[in-house]
């Protein structure tokens, strides 16, 4: 099993649709420093009532985050998770793998996991690629800091890819099923920093698992482990869920 | 069966299979996110707001709105559209079903034609109904002497649903090309995303317009907010042009699609 996950997760890796996942975020890491070359005044003000400080890393961290990851996150999950299992059908060879001693359940799980595996590689490859990039362009980078406020958001990508492929296999309709993921996502990415702007609402937001994804930005110049692990943890409880509900989804489908 | 079917009843069967859940969906979807991002911004910190008029450099809440209402009008239409031509045309492909349909005694401008044309209609349709709920909910907002309209509001809508119209058709000599629904997307989305970043720009590096002002209203979407005349009577005539536009284009794919179906 550990070998067929291995051997579909680099099948997946290397179709083209991820190749190109990776071109955009290639343009993310290369273009966010020429937007963030000379920030006006009012940003400035605003990023420091929202954030307590608005040093040049904090609204690098904002722009990052809110401009660059959250966008990607709210296309790339759905692009790459929202038709496993259903393109399978789609084209016929869903008997065949009927027909092998693998339950759906289980076929399900592994193309899920190897969705999330790849969104996992892009996201931490651009990292990675920005942590070299942003250390050499951004004033006041913070290589450290910038990992680990990252950190709690790789997993609300996983998450997100795994709540796609969920989608996928309860709606049953690759169209339906990739506008409904790209709708949900989009008005949860939209709202995740409303308790940053409106902070009545801060505890609220905490339902938003997008928000979990964001909430370093709160806490940017003393972040620890306290500050990470919660957010990290309920998003990897959240995803196995999502997989676990596709998983049943998708029992009683017809090949 | 004494006659073969005319074009036309092809032409009305495709109308009746086209999509028509995933459009009024959206429509409705559409109306209640721009009755929801009202509900929530006007509860925002004046400061939060104030930020929002300097950044699009706009005054009054209802401008405020409105930005972000129109990014409604340009998300329903675009992507509704897009789910129903990867329907039509890529997932058929990938499904095998394009070239059966294609051994028919049909031209493939015909198929293509008779089978994008009620999807961009459902698209405008949603788009259409996405910019009345505009122009109606940003209504109790207007101040006496606001810089916006109800009039521009639904001006401005439609204006960004001819333009998702245009992208989408501009799209098509692609799509019957592709015969993967999900790289399909994937560039899809880059060709909406790809629009909204001198927008984004403006918000970060307000510098880069400074002595632009032709070029700042001519690339950003603010401008559909500044310019609130003449969107009013801009977003209905441009709706109107976008069709001869779309023919076109769907004209090129067809043309693309015969020539690549010989396989």
């Amino acid at each position: 099993m550990i070998r067929l996950q291995w051997l579909d997760y680099l099948a997946t890796l290397r179709e083209r649709k991820t190749w190109l996942c990776g071109a955009m975020l290639l343009y993310a890491v290369l273009s966010i420093p020429v937007i963030l070359a000379r920030p006006p005044a009012h940003v400035q003000e605003a990023i420091s009532t929202w954030f307590g400080h608005g040093g040049p890393f904090v609204i690098f961290m904002y722009v990052w985050i809110d401009l660059a990851m959250n966008k990607i996150i709210a296309f790339l999950p759905v692009v790459l998770a929202s038709g496993v299992v259903l393109r399978e059908r789609d084209v016929g060879v869903l008997s065949i793998l009927a027909a092998k001693p693998l339950s759906m359940s289980r076929y399900f799980a592994l193309r899920a996991v190897s969705a999330c595996a790849v969104m996992a590689t892009l996201h931490v490859g651009a990292q990675l690629l920005g942590l070299v990039y942003f250390s050499a362009r951004v004033p006041g980078f913070e290589p450290l800091t910038f990992l680990a406020a990252m950190t709690p958001h790789l997993f609300a990508a996983i998450f997100a890819t795994g709540f796609s492929a969920a989608i996928a296999a309860w709606v049953k309709h690759r169209g339906a099923s990739a506008l409904l993921g790209l709708a949900v996502l989009g008005l949860l990415l939209g709202l995740s920093l409303v308790g940053f702007y409106q902070p009545a609402w801060r505890t609220l937001t905490l339902v938003n698992p997008m928000s979990l994804g964001a909430l370093a930005l709160g806490n940017l110049d003393h972040l620890g482990a306290a500050d990470l692990a919660p957010p990290t943890i309920a998003l990897s409880l959240l995803s196995i869920t999502a997989i676990a509900m596709g998983a049943a989804g998708v029992r009683r489908m017809e090949a | 069966m004494t006659e073969t079917a005319s074009l036309r009843d092809y032409f009305l069967l495709e109308a009746r299979h086209a999509p028509r859940r995933a459009p009024i969906a959206a429509a409705i979807l559409g109306g209640l996110c721009v009755l929801g991002t009202h509900a929530i911004l006007v509860r925002f910190p004046p400061r939060a707001l104030h930020f929002l008029e300097r950044a699009f450099d706009i005054q009054g809440i209802a401008s405020v709105l409105l930005i972000n209402d129109l990014m409604a009008a340009y998300f329903a239409p675009f992507f509704v559209g897009l789910a129903g031509l990867l329907g039509a045309i890529v997932t058929a492909r990938e499904e095998g079903q394009l070239e059966v349909l294609l051994a028919k005694p049909l031209h493939a401008r015909v198929l293509l034609a008779a089978r994008v044309w009620p999807i961009l209609g459902a698209a405008a349709a949603t788009g259409a109904a996405v910019a009345i709920a505009t122009g109606l909910s940003i209504l109790p907002y207007l101040a006496p002497g606001d810089m916006v309209s109800a009039a521009g509001a639904l001006g401005g809508g439609l204006f960004l649903t001819a333009f998702a119209l245009l992208l989408l058709a501009m799209l098509l000599p692609l799509l019957v090309r592709m015969r993967d629904a999900f790289h399909a997307l994937l560039v899809g989305s880059l060709v909406w995303l790809g629009p909204l970043m001198p927008s984004a720009v403006m918000i970060y590096r307000p510098d880069v317009y400074e002595g632009r002002v032709i070029l700042r209203s001519a690339i950003t979407m603010p401008s559909l907010v500044w310019h609130d005349a003449a969107a009013a009577w801009l977003g209905p005539l441009v709706l109107v042009l976008v069709a001869p536009l779309c023919a076109l284009f769907v004209r090129i794919a067809g043309r693309v699609l015969e020539r690549a179906d010989a396989r």
